[in-house]
């Protein structure tokens, strides 16, 4: 019981620090990323290929983060351009066909380029006894990054005047356009950001099992999934919807296999959905 | 600042057909007329946020043209809009502190605290918690604290009760007197003429009236049209 709670506390904070990024660039830019889990494919793949040619897997993980950062980067100044020019519905939805097609090319180039290829990291010992259970060593490691990771975007909203510009946007971007704030610049470091953060989730995949190249739709989805339990404004509903969904998921896998998971997966979402459209933990009003 | 012949609508429909009106530096200038003949349209118009389909805004020895709401609020033409704008789930220090986002004058603070003590009292407190006549206090608190040189504010005095009006009006005088250009349109015409120098009677889009204020204050259509003096 208590190894099925650890895992899906593990795997749960991997999803939402995959679908964290989701949820910022619909906040600030307003638009729903359906390529997100092919930019967590895009910095573990990189990672790996830069572990293949011999670098220290900790400095190819670094520089396979940075290449998500700078896809998200070369997105948000290009393909996203268009969508940026309305506001609204329309953008959401031009943002949408933007990011499909998108996710279909790179899955393609990947699928086609890298097929079977994966990125897998082993850490020198592999359990370790925490409490007297013993857990794996790959998955303490990984739950640690991704607390200090939200730790520290938590403390850049809530403290750094560029954090509290980013949560000007979220709440009204006209009212921060009149103090001054570019919210197209305040974008680009949102989705640059939001891409890293995938990539590291990639990376977390790779280290605690494994990352293969066909993987983006499925990253996608679960993430979309996470942000819309989350509430897809909201960071710590997204941080909640993600531990919860997937601890659901740890112990449907085990007790009634990996494809009933799914469907179990998808109503719990919807149930929260239902009880709490606004998202998991929205303020009542 | 100066708007000459400015022509502008949402989309093919076009609200302001060409309208001129000027605010020299120091002074305070009303836009009146009733609901619907483009005051808001003829703001937002000067501040960006709408595209002028033809004429131009000066300001300040330059024309505003072309130019994004956030580019002309750096240039420190600072718009309280009718609808306040503010960041409803982040404290009033929090709001003020982003109406600074460009400047580093840590003394705007000081002097919005002082305009407004209310502001002091509740820096924690969330701004959508507050009360219209609050929140009217912080919008106007942050376009403040950027330092600018002029004020638009569009109806301040919509939705608050009369007394918090009257708070407003005292507060907005202080601040004419400390020498800021302010722009305002209001519905209340009687208390926005006794504020300003100048004013404009905007109808179905064109400037039809203008003049002094307290000699439109005195004008028998005026009285009777908008003043509800027979």
């Amino acid at each position: 019981m208590t190894a099925i709670l650890f895992d899906g506390i593990v795997q749960g904070l991997q999803l939402s620090l995959l679908a964290v990024g989701i949820t910022l660039i619909f906040g600030l830019g307003g638009v729903l990323n359906l390529a997100h889990g092919q930019f967590a494919i895009v910095g573990g793949l990189a990672t790996a290929l830069l572990i293949s040619s011999g670098l220290h897997p900790v400095l190819a993980s670094v520089a396979g983060i940075a290449a998500a950062g700078g896809l998200g980067i070369a997105v948000d100044r290009t393909l996203l351009l268009p969508a940026y020019r309305f506001r609204g519905e329309e953008r959401l939805l031009l943002g949408l066909i933007l990011t499909l097609g998108l996710s279909f090319v790179i899955d393609g180039i990947l699928n086609s380029a890298f097929p079977e290829f994966s990125l897998t990291m082993q850490l020198p010992i592999a359990m370790m006894d925490v409490a007297g259970i013993p857990m794996r060593t790959a998955g303490l490691a990984s739950s640690a990054i991704v607390i200090a990771v939200f730790a520290a975007l938590f403390a850049f909203l809530r403290w750094t005047l560029l954090g509290k510009t980013i949560r000007s946007i979220i709440e009204n971007e006209v009212g921060a356009e009149l103090c001054g704030i570019d919210p197209g610049r305040t974008r680009t470091l949102i989705v640059c950001l939001a891409a890293m953060m995938a990539g590291l989730a990639g990376v977390v995949q790779g280290l605690f099992s494994s990352l293969g190249s066909e993987m983006g739709p499925e990253f996608t989805t679960l993430a979309l999934l996470v942000a819309v339990v989350g509430g897809v404004r909201s960071i710590d509903g997204t941080l909640a919807a993600g531990i919860l969904l997937g601890i659901v998921n740890a112990f449907a896998s085990h007790y009634v296999g990996a494809y009933v998971a799914y469907i179990i997966l998808l109503s719990a979402a919807m149930a929260t959905i239902l009880v709490r459209p606004a998202g998991l933990l929205a303020r009542s009003t | 600042m100066r708007v000459e012949g400015l022509h502008a609508g949402y989309g093919q429909t076009p609200v302001l057909p060409d309208v001129n009106i000027e605010a020299h530096p120091g002074e305070a200038i009303a836009v009146i007329g009733p609901t619907g003949a483009g005051k808001t349209t003829l703001l937002k118009t000067i501040m960006g946020m709408l595209r002028p389909t033809r004429g131009r805004v000066h300001y300040d020895g330059r024309h505003l043209n072309g130019l994004r709401a956030f580019q002309v609020a750096r240039l420190g033409l600072a718009y309280v809009p009718a609808e306040r704008e503010l960041f409803p789930g982040m404290t009033v220090l929090e709001n003020l502190e982003l109406g600074a986002f460009r400047c580093k004058e840590q003394t705007h603070l000081e002097r919005v605290f002082e305009l407004f003590p209310r502001l002091a009292e509740r820096r924690r407190q969330l701004a959508g918690t507050m009360s219209g006549g609050e929140q009217q206090m912080l919008a106007i608190g942050r376009a403040l604290m950027g330092g600018p040189k002029v004020l638009m504010l569009d109806e301040p005095s919509t939705g608050l009760a009369p007394k918090a009006v009257a708070e407003l009006y005292r507060q907005l005088s202080k601040l004419k007197s400390a020498g800021l250009t302010i722009v305002l349109t209001e519905q209340q015409v009687a208390l926005a003429l006794s504020l300003t120098d100048r004013a404009y009677v905007l109808e179905q889009g064109s400037i039809r009236l203008s003049g002094r204020s307290s000699e439109l204050a005195g004008d028998p259509a005026i009285r009777k049209a908008y003043l509800g003096v027979a």
